[in-house]
């Protein structure tokens, strides 16, 4: 199973799901292919389901930080969903529960 | 490489303060990942587990990364346990962290990096970095 896959979902928003590991040697290709649907659908928001993600590393974390500044180019609402609570814990680590939706 | 044998009963006692070898190896990009999956199993085996762990990996995983980013390439990693607990020191051969690796400020929310030595730092009980121009040293301890 690919560690990303983008879908547009009833509304045209779009649905990113990210799973597995996401680190250094996969997340440029992963903020690849989430960054070029975003230029190419200019959808009205942008939701990243991460429930499957088992790791995520700062390489990963910079990645979703581009893909939300990707979104807010587009005028698009962004918003993180569904981390398990050890990337809650990482993600609140970082500082990032506000920017990514998260309560 | 091979990892050292389990001491076994008779052998050293970690409660005592004995260093206790789990795991040695030399790492690069290709084996990033698989070098992290070890010490993750081997670290489960010696008792971490739940948040714990995760937060120990994501540290080793910080410092591992960032030797094959900006330390030359390559590193070594040893594991070990000592006290009841799980240590893992990362070296390198590159030129040294830079003078603001230091700074423990925040990372604004827009930045798209310099996040990984903020989360390994607060994944830990212990964070230790020698560093100079023929190399880097970080020792971590886990909570």
């Amino acid at each position: 199973m690919d560690a990303v896959s983008v879908n547009t979902v009833p509304g045209g928003a779009l649905h990113v799901v990210l799973r597995g590991e996401i680190d250094f040697t996969n997340s440029a290709w992963v903020r690849k292919v989430i960054c070029d649907a975003v230029a190419e659908q200019r959808p009205p928001a942008v939701r990243v389901e991460m429930a499957e993600v088992a790791f995520l590393d700062s390489s990963g974390i910079g990645m979703l930080v581009d893909v939300m500044r990707a979104a807010g180019e587009a005028d698009a609402a962004f918003r993180v969903e569904h981390p398990t609570s050890r990337v809650y814990d990482q993600l609140r680590t970082a500082g990032l529960l506000a920017a990514f939706g998260l309560p | 490489m091979a990892e050292p044998p389990d001491p076994g009963p008779g052998g050293p006692d970690p409660s005592a303060g004995h260093r206790v070898d789990l795991l040695v190896r030399d790492f690069d990009l290709g084996t990033l990942v698989a070098v992290r999956h070890e010490v993750e199993q081997c670290s489960e085996r010696h008792g971490l587990s739940g948040l714990a762990l995760y937060r120990f990996i994501v540290a080793v995983n910080e410092i591992t990364t960032n030797a094959v980013r900006h330390g030359g390439g390559t590193g070594r990693l040893r594991l070990w346990r000592t006290d009841g607990r799980i240590c893992c020191e990362v070296t390198d051969r590159g030129p040294g962290m830079p003078a603001s690796s230091a700074d423990h400020r925040p990372v604004p929310p827009e930045s798209s990096g310099g996040r990984g030595l903020w989360l390994a730092r607060h994944g830990v009980r212990r964070f230790t970095v020698r560093t100079g121009t023929g190399g880097t040293s970080v020792t971590l301890e886990a909570i």
